[in-house]
C-alpha cells in the first residue's frame, strides 16, 4: 500500500520519449508501451531518482493549482497503476 | 547482374525483379545468392533480428538474410521460381531494409496532392489500394503501395515506393481501370496488378497528412490525439515484430512519436461499398485543401 513515506522510482529498463505534450514510456521487459499526459509526464521526471510520495505532492501542490485532497488520491492512483504496470518500483519508508 | 532503383535506392541484384524501373545510378543495396545460417538463438522462429541483421525463415521458400541496411543473401530452395523470390524482396526484405536505413516504415498507400503526400493506413483488406486506386483516378498520381517509407527529420519526407495496386478485379473495374492494363499476380490470388501512373519522381515529397483507414456508416474524418495517434502508427509499422528485442524497438518508437508532431493523423470511416468510393476520396480531396489553408 502506497503512503505519503513510499519511495518511489521509475523502474529500469524504461524509454520515454516526448510525444508532443505527452510522454510516451515503453516498459522494454513487456513490450507495452504508455501514454502519459503532461501531468503524469511531470510526475515522471520527478521520479527518475527514488522520490518519497510526499516531496512528489508538495512539487505538484507548487506548480498545479489544485486541491491538495484531491492531489493527494490522484497521485496515489495514477502510482498505483504504475506499479501495478511495473513501470515503477516502491519502497517502503526509510528506517526512522 | 540487374540494376533497379525503387525507394529512393539503387539495387544491384542477381534476382530479376519484376516492378521496379531498370537501371541505377547508386549502388546502394546488394542483393545475392549465398548460403544463410541462422543464428542458434534463433532456435525455430520465424525471423530473428540484431542490430545489423535480421534472418527470416520462410516455408517453402529458403532464408533470407538482411544486413545493414544494403546486403540481402537469398538462400533459397532449388525448385523456387525467382518470380515467388521476387515478391518478398519487394514486399517484407524491403521494409526490413528501410527500416534497417532508419526509415519508418509504415503498412498503407500514399498518393500526391500536387506534391502533398497523403498516406492511408490499415491492415491488409482494409482498402489501401482502392482508395489509392480511386484518387489516382482523380489526378492525384500513386506514390507508393503496400509499403511507405518515411524519412523523419526536420520533417517527414515520403521517398517514392512502386506505384502498383493490388486489387480485385472487380474493384478495378468499378474504378475504371480498363481490363487490358491489368496484370495477374501470382496463380491463386484473386487479384490483380494495376499500375494507374509511372513514378512520378524520384524526389521525396512532404509526408502531410496521414488517414487511418475504418469502417462506418458515413464518411467522415476524425482527427486523432496523439495518443491514438502513435499508437495506430505502431500497429500499422510494417515488420515490427521483427524489432522486438533490439534497440531499434526504442528508434522505432521514437519516429512514431516524431511523425506525429509532424503530420496530423486522423480516422477515416466509411462504408465499405465499391459505389461510394469516388464519395469518400472527394471528402479526402476537401480534407487535403483544407488542411493546407490551415498551414498557410
Amino acid at each position: 500500500m502506497l503512503t505519503d513515506d513510499s519511495i518511489v522510482v521509475a523502474a529500469p529498463e524504461q524509454f520515454a520519449c516526448d510525444l508532443q505534450a505527452d510522454l510516451l514510456v515503453l516498459n522494454a521487459a513487456s513490450g507495452s508501451y504508455y501514454g502519459l499526459n503532461p501531468l503524469g509526464k511531470r510526475i515522471w521526471q520527478l521520479i527518475q531518482e527514488p522520490t518519497q510520495v510526499s516531496a512528489i505532492r508538495d512539487h505538484l501542490l507548487k506548480e498545479y493549482e489544485v486541491d491538495r485532497e484531491r492531489c493527494v488520491g490522484e497521485l496515489k492512483t495514477f502510482l498505483d497503476d504504475m506499479a501495478q504496470n511495473g513501470l515503477i518500483e516502491v519502497k517502503g519508508a526509510p528506517a526512522p | 547482374m540487374f540494376c533497379y532503383t525503387a525507394y529512393g535506392l539503387g539495387f544491384e541484384s542477381e534476382i530479376r525483379l519484376a516492378g521496379p524501373p531498370e537501371g541505377s545510378t547508386s549502388k546502394d543495396v546488394q542483393i545475392r545468392r549465398g548460403k544463410v545460417t541462422f543464428p542458434p538463438e534463433m532456435q525455430q522462429q520465424w525471423t530473428w533480428a540484431t542490430e545489423n541483421e535480421v534472418y527470416c525463415r520462410i516455408s517453402n521458400v529458403g532464408a533470407i538474410q538482411v544486413s545493414r541496411g544494403c546486403e540481402v543473401v537469398v538462400d533459397s530452395l532449388a525448385e523456387v521460381e525467382d518470380a515467388t523470390i521476387g515478391l518478398y524482396l519487394l514486399g517484407p526484405v524491403l521494409g526490413i531494409l528501410l527500416q534497417q536505413r532508419g526509415l519508418l516504415v509504415l503498412h498503407g498507400s500514399a498518393v500526391s496532392f500536387n506534391g502533398r503526400v497523403a498516406a492511408f493506413l490499415g491492415n491488409s483488406g482494409w482498402g489501401k489500394s482502392t482508395m489509392a486506386g480511386a484518387l489516382a483516378k482523380r489526378g492525384h498520381p500513386v506514390v507508393t503501395d503496400d509499403i511507405v517509407g518515411v524519412l523523419i527529420g526536420d520533417r517527414a519526407l515520403t521517398v517514392p515506393g512502386l506505384p502498383r495496386l493490388k486489387l480485385k478485379q472487380e474493384t478495378a473495374a468499378a474504378l475504371g481501370y480498363p481490363l487490358s492494363r491489368l496484370r495477374p499476380l501470382v496463380a491463386g490470388d484473386e487479384r490483380r496488378e494495376v499500375i494507374p501512373n509511372d513514378v512520378s519522381s524520384t524526389d521525396t515529397k512532404p509526408l502531410e497528412h496521414i488517414y487511418i483507414l475504418a469502417e462506418g456508416d458515413i464518411p467522415e474524418i476524425e482527427p486523432l490525439g496523439s495518443q491514438d495517434a502513435v499508437a495506430e502508427l505502431i500497429r500499422h509499422s510494417y515488420a515490427a515484430s521483427c524489432l522486438k528485442g533490439t534497440p531499434s524497438v526504442f528508434a522505432h518508437l521514437r519516429l512514431c512519436a516524431a511523425l506525429v508532431s509532424a503530420a496530423p493523423v486522423c480516422r477515416l470511416r466509411r462504408p465499405l461499398k465499391l459505389e461510394r468510393t469516388n464519395e469518400v476520396a472527394k471528402l479526402v480531396e476537401t480534407n487535403m485543401e483544407m488542411h493546407k489553408n490551415v498551414c498557410l
